[in-house]
């Protein structure tokens, strides 16, 4: 399995930002955990398989769901309801971020599967933050746009 | 622009987006269906059938490629087009799925305007 490192992925993540909706994001120094407490949308999945498993977990902010619903739907950033597309925003960025992962991961050459993701209170949200950011196999990927936060981990 | 297109994606956000390319393609609001999984899609299709069917993979009850086995075996459903819209990277399983009658693919993450070729692409063919 490829290490993947905090650096070489976050050009993959606003890659993927700017084609889904425009999104243009930068990398923040905010640390982590402070990055954290601006979101309240969270959202994680499991790339698992023989050889062990990678967990991917998105937290957003109300800004920033707004800014990336709105831009894949056509629509004025007002006229999304963070608290309707909240959930679906950030479960559809980490299946597509979990997407990424696997092709740099190793792609046809691991035997692992994409899981399917599913909501994540905030609580655990801050675990599994913390142990990415903590972690020998870990990172943790801040973003900020004109929207909001973004913060995305990973660790195995 | 009469065709009878079926979303299938258990994301409703890209639901929304793979509506608002159909729409803008000229397809009649009431000619656009969505199902969030394979076995809504089935179902729909054998209530009414569609030209086309925007197909992601990674789904929750009935996936994408269980899906497409599933519609093989119904011979009245032979005409129905798919394309997949997916994170599925796999070369291994995307060639299963081109086996399995799967002529188009886009990769998520993708730009708004590449699903609007997709979806111009399949009508020319429907």
């Amino acid at each position: 399995m490829t290490t993947v490192t905090r650096d070489r992925f976050t050009g993959t993540l606003q890659s993927a930002l700017e084609r889904m909706a425009f999104v243009l994001a930068e990398p923040s120094d905010t640390p982590p955990g402070e990055a954290l407490t601006h979101t309240g949308h969270h959202a994680a999945i499991e790339i698992v398989g023989e050889v062990g498993s990678v967990w991917l977990g998105v937290s957003a902010s109300a800004g920033f769901v707004r800014e990336l619903a709105s831009g894949m739907m056509g629509l004025d950033p007002d006229d999304v309801d963070a608290d309707e597309h909240g959930e679906p925003t950030v479960g559809e960025l980490a299946n597509v971020f979990g997407g990424e992962l696997l092709l740099a991961l190793g792609g046809d050459r691991l035997p692992m599967r994409l899981g399917l993701p599913r909501a994540v209170g905030d609580e655990a949200a801050g675990e599994h933050v913390d142990r990415a950011a903590d972690g020998p196999d870990g990172w943790v990927v801040v973003l900020r746009s004109d929207g909001g936060w973004l913060v995305v981990s990973s660790h195995r | 622009m009469n065709y009878k297109i079926l979303i299938v994606d258990d994301s409703p956000l890209l639901r929304a987006t793979a509506r608002r390319a159909v729409l803008q393609a000229g397809v009649p609001p009431a000619n656009v269906r969505e199902a969030q999984n394979g076995q809504e899609a089935l179902a729909a299709l054998h209530a009414d059938k569609a030209d086309v069917v925007l197909l992601d993979v990674n789904m929750p009850v009935m996936d994408g490629f269980q899906f497409l086995e599933a519609k093989q075996k119904v011979p009245q459903l032979a005409d129905v087009q798919v394309a997949l819209v997916t994170t599925e990277g796999n070369q291994q399983r995307l060639a299963r799925m081109a086996e399995l009658g799967v002529r188009h693919y886009l990769r998520k993450p993708f730009e708004p305007e590449e699903l609007r070729a997709l979806v111009a692409t399949l009508f020319g063919q429907a």
